[in-house]
């Protein structure tokens, strides 16, 4: 986490809240991204993962507290600051009517910064001319236009909303490789969410996590990893799970029958927040995870 | 502002010719039907018809301006509500004030360039067959007509920008219904020779309302 005037910050969330109508998607929100990091936002669906985009990106005003990209605030933001954010929104929202070199002519004007090699680079890889209408591509070719205009203007921040929807496997994969080396290479911070949570494993640095009503966990990916553990306890007590406590942070019933048993703390831990709930000392074996176990394990499967 | 202007012309081009193409048709129609009437009745029947009477012959132009206006709202900025593309623009590194004004200028002169088409197809063939104050006379009729296209034009970029319904509504109902049929009141010979310029005046309000749905849009909108 930053100092709140650290000129090194990127995004700044602090105290926010937002509501639609009477329903609560957050209360007093904080978090900051630091320059250079890359940061995944993760959460189930209905969080308010793409209201919390949205307010970044400016597109809602918030019902209170602050949000700060680059300074200023998100729903205000200047030009010159606009010009230092690349948005790549859901759906690979792109002007469908343009053809390749149309599009590249349009945007380019915008951005002082424009980096020719880098549109051209990621475009050359599609093999298609630069007559090619964007209508008539598939998901995966125009998420490629769509980073390639995003990279050419050589942001300072990227902010990309669910790159994954409807890209396979491979589109993903060049999507994902080709903005870690750009985002390393030029010190760029970036934003990002998906639903594919394995992905992140491959980009970000930093994770948050966000769950209903706006509780949020902050940390690096490599800390995470390494606290966040998932244990199966060898429990003779089929009608009776333990409880999620101080200590034990989710059980879940697996449809073999077994138990999950997730906490951020050592066996010892474990087995005696067990003993306390009345279940003994019962043998822990660790489980090793995936971020995408990681991710179900902390945020619950429902 | 370059860009722009290149972004609506590639999106609007197909659109513009095809209204385009339908106004020139509507002029051409007309055109043949005066001359029609010319060639089975007497001239000297229809001057009075026109002067004693008040028998418009051009009568059909009136709600063509109209619905030039609205296709050309719709093809400018339908694709973008529907489809979102909208928060597209509004993260151009432009002011949201300029940018608006800006596709209103780009939508309002491919408008008035088919309005000016009509006009002038207007009082060519008007002036071909009537005396040369009829040409003026019935320039002077239309005008109300043609100001009812930017009406129509303005009202549904109104319409359209707003996010909120029962605010749609009333953009629809006021801005609108309400211009159009204030454009549409009389079809009297010079009818609106004193009230022209209040009605003009009236309609151009409308180019900073539609600041005010597009703020909205811009905070909270699709």
């Amino acid at each position: 986490m930053t100092s709140p005037n650290d000129p090194n910050e990127v995004i700044r969330v602090d105290g926010l809240s937002h509501r639609y109508g009477r329903r609560v998607i957050y209360e007093g929100l904080s978090f900051s991204v630091a320059q250079g990091r890359l940061l995944g936002l993760l959460g189930k669906n209905g969080v308010g993962k793409t209201t919390l985009i949205k307010l970044l990106m400016g597109f809602l005003a918030p019902s209170a507290g602050s949000c700060r990209v680059l300074g200023e605030p998100s729903h205000a933001l200047s030009p010159d600051a606009k010009r230092r954010i690349g948005l790549v929104f859901e759906g690979h929202l792109a002007y469908e009517f343009m053809t390749i070199d149309q599009i590249e002519r349009f945007y380019a004007p915008w951005y002082p910064r424009w980096r020719r090699d880098v549109f051209t680079d990621l475009i050359g890889r599609l093999g298609l001319p630069g007559h090619h209408r964007i209508r008539n591509m598939s998901e995966g070719q125009r998420s490629q236009v769509v980073l390639g205009l995003v990279m050419a203007q050589d942001p300072d921040l990227l902010i990309l909303d669910d790159y994954t929807m409807g890209l396979d496997a491979g589109y993903r994969r060049l999507f994902l490789d080709y903005l870690v080396h750009y985002a390393r290479e030029g010190n760029k911070t970036v934003l990002v969410t998906s639903h594919v949570v394995q992905d992140m494993e491959r980009l970000v640095d930093d994770v948050i996590f966000l769950r209903r009503g706006g509780d949020i966990l902050q940390t690096s990916l490599k800390s995470f990893m390494a606290s966040f553990r998932h244990y199966r306890p060898a429990l003779d007590t089929p009608d009776r799970l333990p409880r999620p406590d101080d200590v034990l942070h989710a059980v879940d019933r697996e449809p073999d029958g077994s138990v999950s048993l997730f906490a951020f703390a050592d066996p010892d831990r474990v087995t005696a927040a067990l003993a306390a709930q009345g279940f003994g000392t019962p043998a822990l074996t660790e489980v090793p995870m995936t971020l995408e176990d990681a991710f179900i394990g902390y945020t619950g499967k429902y | 502002m370059r860009a722009l202007i290149y972004k609506e012309w590639l999106k609007l081009r197909g659109a513009w010719l095809v209204i385009l193409g339908g106004n020139l048709a509507f002029c051409a129609y007309l055109y043949l039907d005066i001359r029609h009437q010319f060639r089975v009745e007497h001239a000297e029947m229809l001057f009075y018809q026109a002067s004693r009477i008040g028998r418009l012959f051009y009568e059909d132009l009136r709600y063509v301006p109209l619905l030039t206006g609205c296709l050309t709202a719709v093809a400018q900025y339908a694709p973008e509500i529907l489809k979102s593309r909208l928060r597209l623009a509004m993260h151009l590194p432009i002011g949201l004030t300029a940018l608006i004004l800006i596709h209103l200028a780009i939508g309002l002169t491919a408008l008035g360039l088919i309005l000016a088409i009509d006009a002038a197809a207007l009082a060519l063939t008007v002036g071909q067959f009537f005396p040369a104050a009829f040409a003026t006379s019935a320039l002077a009729t239309a005008a109300p007509w043609l100001l009812a296209g930017v009406a129509g034009y303005l009202g549904l970029t109104l319409t359209l920008l707003e996010p909120r319904r029962r605010y749609q509504v009333t953009n629809l109902a006021l801005a609108l219904g309400g211009t159009a049929w204030l454009c549409h009141l009389s079809d009297d010979y010079g009818a609106y020779d004193r009230a022209l310029w209040g009605v003009a005046l009236l309609i151009l309000l409308m180019v900073p309302a539609a600041l005010v749905p597009a703020h909205r849009f811009r905070f909270g909108g699709r």
